[in-house]
């Protein structure tokens, strides 16, 4: 029976700790130092757009672009990007908590790359849980 | 001459101004939903929801995708978008509608009741909505509240989990809306 317990005890753990770490997922994590599926910029983001599959969202994606603003509305640190051509698509970045001090730094017009979990296009493309990879 | 030049001119101008000016857009839109049960409290919140206004026509479009909802646990998002929505066959919800009696031309604040086609989970749904509209210097807002059955919507609520999950989930939403062009 001891030896029972002795055997059980570590499966469980292991169970258990496996669990917490596969059913966690990026949503809630800091994604620094998660790397990306793909990277984009937003230009060609548009265009590869019509090629996105269901498994591409909630996938860690990075995106280069132009700071069209930054803003919190709802309470929300955002930031959204622009290509270089007009009346493209922005991409609204839903900025991690832990990115306050680096989006303090961020300006209108400046250059920036930005990882976050896709989660899909309305008007705009929709990331969530982003982070400065750089630029500032 | 130049008279005719300058009417047709200020007559594009007012033109192009009054085009600008007929449809707003919210980029940043927010909807949360509530759901009570003696077992567990539910809210998630959606804060990149996308909404379009005709101020001329008073007709109002909502698109938000379902897979962009933040809830506090992992695993309640993890069954609001596998079990319960199937975000994957249905990533959108939408609503479409028209504003009773809206006047874009009154400032300051005014209520009225939104009556469109709400579809959640490919079901559609006619809903009527109390909705407080301000019309003030930095633009309209438009928010509200209400209350919709799961039931109506196809969910697909295992037994084991029905004491979860109110019967009547509360939604609110707040939209600021800023010209289309911005």
């Amino acid at each position: 029976m001891k030896s029972n317990t002795s055997f059980f005890f570590p499966v469980i753990f292991a169970l258990s700790f496996f669990c917490l770490v596969a059913c966690n997922d990026y949503l809630n994590d800091d994604l620094t130092e998660v790397s990306s599926k793909k990277t984009y910029t937003i230009d060609n983001l548009a265009v590869q757009l019509k090629s996105i599959t269901k498994s591409d969202r909630d996938e860690v994606i990075s995106v280069a672009g132009i700071v069209h603003e930054v803003n919190t509305i709802n309470n929300r640190p955002t930031i959204l990007l622009k290509g270089n051509v007009a009346a493209q698509m922005l991409v609204i970045c839903d900025m991690n908590a832990n990115q306050s001090k680096r989006i303090e730094k961020v300006k209108k017009g400046d250059s920036i790359l930005i990882k976050g979990v896709f989660k899909g296009v309305l008007k705009d493309a929709i990331m969530l849980n982003c982070v400065i990879v750089n630029g500032n | 001459m130049m008279r005719v030049v300058l009417i047709l001119l200020f007559t594009m101008a007012s033109t192009l101004s009054i085009d600008n000016g007929e449809k707003i857009i919210a980029r940043q839109g927010k909807v949360s939903f509530f759901s009570h049960t003696s077992v567990e409290d539910i809210k998630a919140e959606n804060n990149q929801v996308f909404s379009i206004v005709d101020l001329e026509k008073g007709k109002v479009a909502v698109s938000m995708l379902m897979n962009a909802f933040i809830f506090e646990k992992a695993l309640m998002r993890e069954h609001f978008n596998e079990s319960y929505i199937e975000s994957d066959i249905y990533p959108k919800a939408t609503f479409e509608g028209e504003i009773i009696g809206f006047d874009s031309a009154i400032k300051g604040e005014q209520t009225r009741i939104i009556k469109g086609i709400f579809t959640m989970h490919g079901v559609p749904k006619e809903l009527e909505i109390k909705t407080r509209i301000e019309n003030n210097v930095s633009g309209y807002v438009i928010s509200g509240e209400f209350s919709t059955d799961v039931k109506d919507y196809d969910i697909n609520i295992p037994p084991l989990l029905a004491g979860n999950i109110a019967k009547s989930i509360t939604i609110n939403f707040r939209f600021e809306y800023r010209p289309y062009d911005d």
